[in-house]
């Protein structure tokens, strides 16, 4: 696969509430070539050719594996468990849905979206809080976690 | 005003310095004696580039990112060039701004790239490509500004020539481009 160069480190998250299924859904987008390297050099992990035609098998549990330690959500100081769902590629960049069952929509939680961090030091990540109509969006900073208030 | 604040960080990112140098570049042959001339010069820029952002950010890419990081380079070389020619020529002025507004299309692409990026799925794109852009704006005429205030610290205060200046400025973009240009091509 032919990755398109890219001059940026961004990576974004869309989160939101799902009342039915009872949980917050996330869908994570980060630059695939970014996520190849990532994955590599936590988990000293061979060529993995994400969502390419010999894509490793051990690829998605890897990419859950980062997700767990890289994105993380609390709900009153308490660590929710995630699940992951699957992923999508988009051209140069993949789409990776996971969630985070929660049984009542909280009014508030804490994110943590360090996704890159350890990689460069110009990486900036959003959080796109979708809630009742309105999207808010919040840089990630450095420091470990952010408040976002569903309510 | 988080995008206004990405937007500003972004015009003014060292990692990608490119926009400073083009705008460096386009100020090169003008000085803080100029203020309407400089005024109009980046009026300019900015038409070109905000045209281009707002259509890409709505519509979809235009040309491949490698052209248009490989355009900006050679917009940055092509106006580092122009610089050397004489600002008081009245058409050479009026060149100078059509090519100034015709690069920043291409800049604007550049933009765009990023502003895409940030974007999620399904969200409205036109208050935060407003106030993106906004924060373009701000960042390039801080920077614009404190290249103004440099040039004057040298030329009225330790008497270093506008002539000398303006080719120490199109020199160093010209070189800087160049290998801008041969990185991207």
């Amino acid at each position: 696969m032919l990755l398109i160069p890219h001059p940026f480190y961004v990576g974004v998250a869309e989160v939101a509430y799902d009342q039915d299924d009872q949980r917050v859904e996330v869908a994570v987008k980060l630059f695939t070539d970014d996520l190849e390297r990532a994955l590599r050099e936590t988990y000293q992990a061979p060529v993995l050719n994400i969502s390419g035609m010999n894509e490793h098998e051990n690829t998605d549990s890897l990419i859950q594996k980062y997700l767990e330690r890289n994105f993380q959500l609390r709900i009153h100081n308490e660590a929710i468990p995630l699940r992951y769902l699957g992923k999508e590629a988009n051209a140069d960049a993949t789409w990776i849905y996971i969630f985070f069952p929660v049984e009542e929509e909280p009014q508030s939680a804490n994110i943590s979206f360090t996704a890159f961090f350890e990689l460069f030091a110009g990486q900036r990540n959003l959080i796109h809080l979708k809630t009742d109509e309105v999207t808010t969006s919040i840089c990630v900073p450095y420091a470990p976690s952010v408040s976002v208030a569903f309510r | 005003m988080i995008w206004l604040q990405l937007g500003f960080e972004h015009i003014l990112d060292p990692a990608g310095f490119d926009h400073m140098l083009f705008i460096l570049a386009m100020l090169a042959p003008l000085s803080y004696k100029h203020l309407k001339e400089v005024a109009l010069m980046i009026t300019a820029f900015t038409l070109g580039h905000s045209v281009t952002l707002a259509w890409v950010s709505l519509s979809g890419p235009l040309l491949d990112s490698a052209i248009v990081e490989a355009g900006i380079a050679v917009t940055i070389f092509a106006t580092a060039l122009l610089a050397l020619l004489p600002r008081t020529n009245q058409s050479i002025t009026v060149m100078r701004y059509a090519l100034v507004a015709l690069f920043g299309l291409i800049h604007g692409m550049g933009f765009s790239g990023y502003f895409t990026s940030l974007l999620g799925r399904e969200q409205s794109v036109i208050m935060p490509l407003l106030s993106f852009n906004l924060g373009v704006e701000a960042g390039q005429l801080l920077f614009a500004g404190i290249m103004l205030l440099i040039q004057w610290i040298l030329v009225s205060i330790l008497n270093v020539s506008q002539r000398s200046w303006q080719l120490y400025l199109s020199g160093g973009a010209s070189f800087v481009a160049l290998t801008l240009i041969l990185e991207r091509i």
